[in-house]
């Protein structure tokens, strides 16, 4: 097409169509569309919001921003406060679907001392299960929740430790014995169950029981700690560790407690003791005033250890009972503590009073006193799954056996720890006890728990069918196969093959 | 027609022999002397029977020996070598008749000198019948020759069973051998076994991969999660205790499990009752949208039948689904808990196995279109 | 609610969070301050005695924190500012001031470092 324009003026000429030199039509033009459909305009276009999409700034990132993702999406509210260590460390002890085993007989004063029973599995009275609740005898994972009511076996170490605490407190020869034990053993073994066999024992023959059930929250650094005094500020004293202390004490012997009485004065409580209160009332102060708690337990400590009373306290004095301290986990104890001193360095668990003063019971007696006057057992239990590994203690328990089978520190058959290795001398002199003077003290020995024997795991496996809980029969064949399996009898392992739920061996 | 053989392997196929044949030629040391007795009647066996040797039996003696080809062929047909040869010791005794130097009638060896049974004696010596062993003379009495059990141990020998022992002593001797046979019979044969069967050194069930119970092992792995199978141990560990001390369900009578022992016996196996749970809720089909069989792209719903397997897995995957919508935050024990609701019916399992069984009886008709 | 240094805490709340709370504190001080006042790292600010709580406000009232700490700083990059060196005129231009490349990755600079600087 010609254009328009003239090429050297720009005008237009005069040959343009007339109808372009008309003035544009004000009035929009009706052309009949080639389309029957009404026109649809677009919509005026809308200002976009320019809220977030700012022009970067000088020298910012430009890079693309990304949308966080996984934003924590509110959740319902978490559990109350201690709810969930509740649950952790709940205990149970009863499960009343089990099958009752008939003819089971319960630890008593009679049967502890009965080797008819070896091998056989006896039941805890069900009266003092408050007491063993109380100080805490039981793990949460030691597996009493699938029987009817707790039970333990009668090992050969049981049966022995029955004579011990029936000597001591029956038999007038043995009046006033003490026997110093400390227990290890690989993992599994029945160290923890020894202790509470010792404790049930114990209850039923009325001694006083005193536990640390868990030498570990001695020295983790959750209870407040203190120095002892102005002068000694490099020893410390946890009260409210003493405080839960007396509360297991007092809980669980509360019968022998509240008979005897004080029988002596106590300066360092001052006024707090009155002259004819009952050992109960004494630990009573500790608890509710934590600040007390030492020196109460101290007081408490004196009492039962007393042989006799004060000059104008006979009137009400009873003799004391036999005692039974019962130690779990020591291995904490040998190390240093996440506790710091005021110079911020690490405070050794011996610095710790309430830790000396149970280690101090290993060693002998001084002013011609033993270490438990009134007679008694120490049991002092390694552990062998929660346990930090101090090469000091394996040394040093190593020395304990040897010293007991009469090997001279001096001779060359001594145990020593091996030369440039780091060792924590405070260890081996808690644990370098020499014989006591003191014809009724024994030296400090070590058990080392082993295996049970078949016999034994016969009469555990046994107790597991009679329950219910293994549909097996239980045949010398088959239990020498688990015994086997279990390591040798390792009882912790033979528990597990016990509730362990595989197809029962088909006769072919 | 007899069927072809090849001659080198059939040479080596002893059993194919004619019973009778192998009888007399048998070479086992062990049956040396009962060879020797049957060989006294030998003579009247082979008057007796019809003897038809088999082809293998012609082809497989002397195939190169022409001697006694063409020698004896008295009437009908007789294969080359259908006339075997004499007995071992008959042979022997011929040769030592022409190889031995002496005369006076006296066998030249030992072997010989036995060779006379013992029956042959009773027989033709009267006295010496009657002072014989009280256990020969009273098989001689009792027995007729006619056993109303075979003696038989082998299958081929089975031509001599209806053998007319006329000789009472063969028959005698026979007998003690059955007898024999017959307690070692008793010993294993029992059970149609020819030997004892042996022991299995290891019972089917100490083998790892079938210690636990199917069931378990199959809801074991469903629990896993990022192939933590350890972990799903433990967890399953976990579940069957809660089953054990958990107390026993209050069945519903809408929705009742499996029968089984009554709830009171349930936490007592908790297998079981963990079967009991996953069978009960088990559907028994799966739904399968098919395309294209109506055509224009609609899908055609289809119920096909699950394996027992395949069933518990849908189970044990809702179970844990509908677990997933508990409080509680630890995994085993929401599935611990959803197990015993299940039990009771109080789960929402129930109604999903119900939604599919309802669209599988909707869907039977499609099954035409298939 | 405890108040130390005129501050107001809960309870529940851990004390050696809460001393870390304050601006100049951190793990490496609050350690050593509970240590030197004898309580233990999981103890609460509900379980502290009067005592405790005396002597802890008095050791942070000698200790320059907070404001004091805040004011130091500024004066210090002041300084820098007005001797004309180097890093000072980094701190004005909001640029990093320890010879890191600025090709890219100088947030924090960006973010901090101004005329008018601020300590937060």
């Amino acid at each position: 097409m010609v254009s328009s324009f003239c090429w050297s003026c720009l005008t237009r000429l005069p040959t343009a169509s007339p109808r372009a030199m008309l003035p544009p039509t004000l009035t929009p033009q009706r052309v009949a569309a080639f389309h029957t459909s009404s026109t649809l305009l677009a919509s005026p276009l809308k200002k976009k919001s320019t809220g977030n999409v700012a022009a970067p700034r000088y020298r910012q990132a430009n890079s693309a921003r990304m949308k966080k993702k996984g934003k924590a999406v509110e959740r319902a509210r978490p559990p109350p406060a201690g709810e969930r260590r509740a649950l952790r460390k709940r205990i149970v002890l009863s499960n009343p679907n089990a099958l009752e085993v008939e003819d089971m007989q319960d630890i008593s004063a009679e049967n502890m001392v009965d080797s008819r029973l070896h091998g056989a599995v006896l039941g805890l009275p069900v009266p003092m299960l408050d007491q063993l609740r109380a100080v805490q005898a039981f793990k949460p994972k030691q597996g009493w929740s699938i029987f009817r009511r707790p039970g333990t076996v009668m090992r050969r170490e049981s049966l022995e430790l029955g004579r011990l605490i029936d000597s001591i407190s029956n038999n007038p020869e043995d009046k006033g014995k003490v026997v110093k034990r400390v227990l290890t053993g690989a993992k599994g073994t029945g160290k923890t169950v020894h202790l509470l066999q010792a404790m049930a024992m114990a209850f039923t023959k009325e001694w006083v029981v005193i536990t640390v059930p868990e030498c570990q929250d001695l020295v983790l650094a959750n209870t407040s700690y203190a120095p002892l005094s102005d002068k000694t500020p490099n020893v410390y004293v946890q009260n409210e560790a003493t405080a839960a202390l007396l509360n297991r004490t007092v809980t669980a012997n509360q019968k022998v407690l509240s008979t005897l009485k004080v029988s002596r004065e106590h300066p360092a409580l001052k006024s707090l003791v009155a002259r004819d209160m009952t050992l109960q009332d004494l630990a009573n102060i500790g608890i509710q005033d934590p600040a007390a708690a030492w020196a109460v337990f101290q007081a408490l400590w004196t009492e039962l250890a007393a042989t006799s009373a004060a000059p104008g306290f006979e009137a009400g004095f009873s003799p004391r009972p036999p005692m039974l301290v019962a130690v779990d986990g020591i291995g904490h104890w040998m190390k240093e503590t996440k506790y710091r001193s005021a110079k911020f360095e690490p405070v050794h668990a011996h610095d710790l009073v309430f830790v000396q003063h149970f280690l101090s019971l290993l060693k002998p007696g001084n002013n011609q006193q033993s270490a438990l006057p009134n007679g008694g057992i120490l049991l002092y239990a390694t552990s062998g799954s929660n346990s930090p590994s101090v090469y000091s203690l394996d040394v040093a328990l190593k020395q304990v056996a040897a010293r007991r089978q009469g090997v001279t520190p001096s001779s060359s058959n001594f145990p020593q720890p091996a030369a440039y290795s780091k060792i924590d001398q405070r260890v081996f002199a808690a644990l370098d006890a020499p014989a006591s003077s003191i014809p009724t003290e024994g030296a400090l020995e070590l058990q080392t728990m082993a295996g049970v024997s078949r016999d034994e795991a016969r009469g555990f496996m046994e107790y597991f069918a009679r329950s219910g809980l293994l549909r097996q029969h239980v045949t010398e064949e088959w239990v020498n196969e688990k015994w086997t399996l279990a390591g040798g009898g390792v009882i912790g392992e033979l528990e597990m093959l016990g509730r362990r739920l595989t197809v029962p061996a088909q006769v072919e | 027609m007899p069927p072809r053989l090849n001659i080198l392997t059939a040479r080596a196929v002893p059993v194919l022999r004619q019973p009778s044949t192998s009888a007399v030629n048998g070479s086992a040391a062990a049956r040396r002397s009962i060879a020797t007795i049957v060989n006294a009647n030998r003579p009247s066996t082979t008057n007796g029977l019809k003897f038809v040797p088999s082809v293998s039996v012609r082809m497989s003696q002397r195939w190169n020996s022409s001697g006694s080809d063409g020698k004896d062929k008295p009437e009908g047909y007789k294969g080359p070598t259908e006339d075997p040869l004499p007995h071992v010791s008959e042979e022997a005794a011929e040769v030592s008749k022409i190889m031995d130097k002496r005369c006076d009638g006296v066998a030249s060896s030992p072997e010989l000198e036995q060779g006379t049974p013992v029956s042959e004696i009773l027989q033709r010596d009267k006295n010496a019948q009657k002072h014989a062993p009280k256990v020969m003379q009273d098989q001689m009495k009792n027995q007729s020759g006619k056993r109303s059990f075979s003696t038989s141990a082998r299958r081929m020998e089975s031509g001599l069973e209806s053998t007319n022992f006329d000789d009472a002593s063969a028959a005698m001797v026979a007998n003690m051998v059955a007898a024999v046979n017959e307690q070692a019979a008793e010993l294993h044969f029992g059970e149609g076994l020819k030997f004892e069967k042996p022991t299995k050194a290891m019972a089917k069930t100490d083998n790892f991969r079938s210690r636990y119970d199917s069931l378990l092992e199959q809801f074991t792995k469903q629990l896993m999660r990022d192939g933590k199978l350890t972990k799903a141990y433990n967890d399953m560990s976990f579940i069957l205790d809660h089953l054990r001390t958990s107390p026993p369900p209050n069945t519903s009578m809408k929705r009742p499990l499996l029968p089984g022992p009554s709830s009171s016996q349930l936490p007592l196996n908790p297998v079981l009752y963990l079967t009991l749970i996953v069978d009960s809720v088990a559907p028994l089909l799966k739904i399968r949208q098919q395309k294209g069989v109506i055509g224009g792209g609609a899908s055609v719903q289809i119920p096909v039948p699950l394996a027992l397997r395949q069933r518990r897995r849908q189970a044990i995957r809702w179970i844990i689904d509908s677990s997933d919508k508990r409080r509680d935050s630890n995994f085993a024990m929401r599935v611990a808990q959803e197990l015993v609701a299940v039990a009771e019916g109080r789960s929402g399992v129930w109604d999903r196995r119900e939604a599919v069984h309802k669209l599988g009886i909707a869907g039977r008709s499609n099954l035409a279109k298939r | 609610m405890v108040f130390i240094l005129g501050v107001n805490f809960p309870e529940r709340n851990l004390v050696k969070k809460s001393l870390e709370s304050f601006f100049g504190i951190g793990n490496h001080t609050s350690a050593r301050l509970l240590s030197r006042f004898h309580i233990h790292p999981t103890c609460k600010i509900g379980e502290l005695g009067n005592k405790q709580v005396l002597d802890i406000t008095a050791a942070l009232t000698d200790m320059k924190i907070e404001n004091d700490l805040r004011r130091q700083v500024l004066d210090n990059i002041k300084r820098l500012k007005d001797i004309g060196t180097y890093r000072g005129r980094r701190h004005a231009l909001g640029l990093p001031v320890r010879g890191q490349n600025t090709r890219s990755q100088i947030k924090t600079a960006i973010k901090l470092n101004r005329i008018e600087r601020r300590l937060g």
